[in-house]
């Protein structure tokens, strides 16, 4: 009996954790990190969060989002001074700090396990607040460790977690999102181009996409449906650029295709029409890119290529009679300007100014005089699409007969003033070698005297190559390169869209 | 309180390490090429040896060039240029500037083989636009470098004046250290002054003007640089115009030299240079055309003889080139690195005979494959006494692949016809550089190219 009694005792000490786990877990909000002394701060401020968050995560923990109700909030700090780094948590309750803990290590290669530890420290702490019986709802947590069975690997969360709140950061702000609104579906080729046609419905929109020797139609909706193809590019003619308006507004949009052949311009433009493309113009000497100005006016830009310049003196609009096309109004642009880097905001108290992405990544604002009014200090563009010029002179010096001219990310202006840019970034970026594996899209508004972030999405594990933003449902739409072209390989393409709360 | 200032300055230290060392944004270039010769001409040490036939020999042989470019950009307007090229054969060689010690090439790689190619500070003048590269930086001549394409010592200034691209410059490429005399009194100098006006888009003329002072040709110099120029003064001037018209990029330059031509007696100079090229659009790829015309002297040089061939500045044509050729064995291609050598030497001015020269080909791509294909002509502009002009005609071809972005492999083949100058039996019918029944040169060759 003595021993049955015994037996029954150990069950039930073994058990009593057993039952917690049916107990209501505590519900923990976890605000972004704040980075102090470290490359890449707003990449990390995520980073971090989304490691603390996937550790304390589970039966007796639930990770809300930064809108929803919460028993406690979680605040961490990383700093990092030289080699050696700290991650400090706070823990709070109704504004009283409950808890703190902290962790820290000599090296970046220590972060991940010093988050564990200290995901397992405020598991801890947070134990014993509640079993105080603390402000919290009143449910019993069970002290537990970090899971084992999850070791370093940082498991994405699935979607189901997530709540759709958008795939938007704001500035200081978490918000998560329903996936990475990727369309789960591969097109095939590294896709340098995309467009945005028209808008059928709330769900529905055409796209075009193109690579250096295709252009594609697809109706986007949950899924993609090709539409029309146009192979008609020769071996010598490569597209670099593609960009849409309905320039005569006759309810028709114009597909205008920049395109090289050889080192010489040779764009196309065609029209979008009963769920095809039909040429309308060739061998045209320009540059395009469309820009929306003050939110309604959609226009095509244009410049020129000179013998010695790759992008020759102003900046003119298109003008389309009938099937031709023509260029008019110059606007003489700033240092650094060319038509792919190149955008118009309004100033304040009326105006416009110039938003130009520097050739090394940085932002930079010009009045209409070129003078430069501001210059950011982060970099953002970044693009893997170039054309090639003739340089035979200075072959003696490159090696090369020819040299390459890369072309930046299109940089949007919303119809609110906001500025949209991407930022791509890898490992294998040097020189005239560029390979981008991450990306994420910022938006920044000008304040009067500096560009202010709003917000930016989170960090995608893909080459962005082009991106269009539908003004009307707020909606990114992105142009990922999910396999790069190797040797022998194929490359592949994805489209998301991504809702800009 | 000496110990809290020791923490205190400990503190201070970790900081200081923990931001970074210098604003100074870093960009990075470079190249890898590699070639894999057989010929019978080439030797991998940058000579160029006819053959008698029968003696034919063949050479096999590897080499390679790397060259690494490092910018220190401090601002938008002040930047530090440095750029180094390491050269091998693989094996390693000992000979020419390997004197004591030899290249990378050779067992256990321990040989000095990084060069200075460039590093010149490039800034611009605050409130003005111009821009100045002051120190060791590339010099491409605007004669299509049949005058001199070079890396060297000095000063270049740059304006941008709307249309309007004026340049001036000052180079010294020779410095003979004969203490007997003041230091810059026995000198090479360069002095450039250059305009380019943009027409419009599709047209770009220019003008240029090149003044060559050859101090270390008075007789005093004591040090013997084949490098040296032949002439002691020359002024060279001339047009140049860059036009697309149609489906045709075409660039032409025309230009006359005059001046003393060396120290002896009453030897003027006065000598004219012509080329056209064109890249006209044609099918899948392209085709290249170019002609050149160097005049040439039908006499050697002598007292009280006006010398009529065109002079290049290195008179061994280190620094000369046309590469609108795209010959490998009539005239160097660009690409060469450690085999740069041609036919009768690089001396496109054939010493003081002077060169005529037509070249085609066709060039393009499918898909990851590209191809060319050339042929060319040469013979010297002036015959003296016997002598036969000939130099020969050369066909090649290239197909390749691009493995990745930036790295291509192809296999290359040039087959040079020698002309009666070159291997005539007769002496005094010969050229420099030929040789008697020399068997045609060909080279054939894998090229491995990367660059980022």
């Amino acid at each position: 009996m003595k021993r049955i009694l015994k037996l029954m005792a150990v069950a039930v000490f073994l058990l009593a954790p057993v039952s917690s786990l049916y107990a209501a877990p505590l519900r923990v909000r976890l605000a972004e990190f704040k980075v102090t002394g470290a490359a890449n701060r707003d990449e990390l401020r995520g980073s971090l969060q989304a490691l603390l968050a996937s550790r304390l995560e589970g039966g007796e923990l639930q990770v809300v989002d930064a809108g929803e109700k919460a028993d406690l909030d979680v605040a961490g700090t990383y700093i990092l001074f030289g080699k050696v780094f700290s991650l400090d948590a706070r823990v709070s309750s109704s504004g009283k700090v409950v808890a703190r803990a902290f962790e820290q290590g000599e090296s970046a290669d220590d972060t991940i396990p010093a988050m564990g530890r200290l995901a397992q420290k405020l598991l801890q702490e947070i134990g014993k607040y509640a079993a105080k019986g603390g402000e919290a709802s009143g449910a019993a947590v069970a002290v537990r460790g970090v899971q084992e069975s999850k070791g370093e690997v940082i498991r994405p969360e699935p979607a189901a977690a997530k709540n759709a709140e958008g795939d938007i950061i704001r500035a200081e702000r978490s918000v998560r999102a329903e996936g990475s609104g990727m369309i789960g579906q591969r097109l095939e080729g590294d896709l340098l181009g995309m467009a945005l046609i028209r808008r059928i419905d709330a769900e529905q929109r055409e796209i075009v996409v193109a690579d250096q020797k295709e252009i594609r139609l697809y109706l986007q909706g949950k899924e993609l449906r090709l539409l029309a193809a146009e192979k008609g590019f020769g071996e010598d003619e490569n597209i670099i650029g593609i960009d849409s308006a309905d320039l005569d507004s006759d309810g028709t949009a114009e597909l205008y295709v920049t395109a090289l052949r050889g080192s010489e311009l040779s764009s196309r433009v065609y029209l979008v029409e009963k769920g095809g493309l039909r040429k309308i113009a060739s061998d045209l000497p320009y540059y395009f890119r469309a820009i929306t100005i003050k939110g309604a006016e959609r226009k095509v830009l244009a410049q020129q290529m000179g013998r010695d310049e790759d992008f020759f003196g102003d900046l003119y609009e298109v003008a389309k009679k009938g099937s031709g096309f023509t260029i008019v109004n110059p606007v003489r642009l700033p240092r650094f300007a060319n038509l792919f880097n190149t955008n118009i905001i309004p100033a304040k108290g009326g105006g416009e100014l110039f938003v130009v992405l520097h050739p090394d990544g940085y932002l930079l604002v010009y009045d209409r005089k070129g003078e430069n009014l501001w210059r950011g200090s982060d970099k953002f563009g970044g693009s893997e699409t170039y054309f090639h010029r003739e340089d035979s002179q200075n072959m003696r010096v490159t090696g090369s007969q020819y040299r390459k001219r890369f072309i930046e990310q299109r940089l949007t202006v919303t119809a609110s003033g906001e500025v949209i840019v991407p930022r791509n970034e890898g490992s294998f970026v040097m020189g005239n070698s560029r390979s981008f594996n991450k990306s994420s899209v910022y938006a920044f508004a000008w304040n009067g005297a500096a560009l202010e972030e709003l917000w930016h999405t989170k960090v995608s594990q893909n080459y962005l190559a082009d991106y269009a933003y539908d003004q009307e449902s707020r909606e990114l739409i992105l142009l990922e390169v999910v396999k790069k072209e190797g040797l022998g390989e194929k490359g592949a393409s994805a489209i998301a869209v991504k809702r800009v709360e | 309180m000496k110990k809290n200032l020791v923490v205190l300055g400990a503190v201070a230290l970790s900081a200081a390490a923990a931001v970074p060392a210098l604003a100074l944004e870093n960009e990075f270039h470079g190249m890898y090429r590699a070639y894999g010769y057989v010929s019978n001409a080439h030797t991998g040490g940058g000579t160029f040896n006819l053959k008698t036939d029968g003696q034919d020999r063949t050479n096999s042989y590897m080499e390679q060039r790397a060259r690494l470019q490092y910018i220190a950009k401090a601002s938008d307007d002040l930047k530090l240029v440095t750029h180094f090229e390491l050269d091998s054969l693989f094996g390693g060689q000992n000979g020419g500037k390997y004197t004591n010690t030899t290249d990378s090439g050779s067992l256990d790689a321990d040989g000095v083989t990084l060069e200075t190619k460039n590093v010149y500070l490039d800034f611009n003048i605050p409130s003005a636009p111009v821009n100045v590269k002051l120190g060791v930086q590339p010099y491409a001549d605007a004669y299509m470098g049949t005058f001199g394409n070079f890396d060297g010592a000095g000063a270049y200034a740059t304006g941008k004046f709307g249309a309007f691209t004026p340049s001036v410059g000052w180079f010294r490429v020779n410095e003979d250290k004969n203490l007997a005399y003041p230091i810059g009194k026995l000198t090479t100098d360069l002095i450039t002054a250059d305009v380019k006006f943009a027409v419009n888009k599709d047209v770009t003329v220019g003008a240029n003007y090149i003044y060559m002072g050859n101090d270390g040709r008075t007789g005093n110099s004591t040090v013997a640089d084949a490098a040296l120029p032949n002439a002691e003064k020359v002024h060279t001037f001339g047009l140049n115009a860059s036009a697309k018209v149609g489906p045709a990029a075409l660039n032409a330059f025309a230009a006359y030299q005059f001046g003393d031509y060396k120290d002896a007696t009453n030897q003027e100079l006065s000598a004219y240079a012509g080329a056209v090229t064109a890249k006209i659009k044609a099918g899948p790829g392209n085709v290249n055309l170019a002609a050149l015309y160097l005049s040439g002297d039908d006499t050697a040089p002598a007292a009280n003889h006006k010398q009529e061939g065109w002079q290049s500045l290195a008179s061994n044509g280190t620094t000369s080139y046309f590469n609108a050729a795209n010959t490998w064995l009539l005239i160097r291609n660009g690409a060469c690195i450690n085999t740069s050598a041609s036919i009768g030497t690089n001396d496109l001015t054939k010493g003081g005979r002077g060169l005529m020269g037509f070249f085609a080909g066709y060039e393009g791509s499918a898909g990851k494959v590209f191809y060319a294909a050339n042929a060319g002509y040469a013979q010297t502009a002036e015959e003296r006494g016997n002598e036969d002009g000939a130099i020969g005609t050369e066909v090649n071809a290239t197909v390749g692949y691009k493995l990745y972005d930036n790295m291509s492999a192809s296999i290359n083949y040039a087959h040079a016809f020698l002309g009666k100058g070159m291997n005539s039996t007769t002496a005094s019918e010969r050229i420099p550089g030929g040789a008697s029944d020399a068997a045609d040169p060909y080279a054939a060759f894998v090229r491995i190219d990367y660059a980022f």
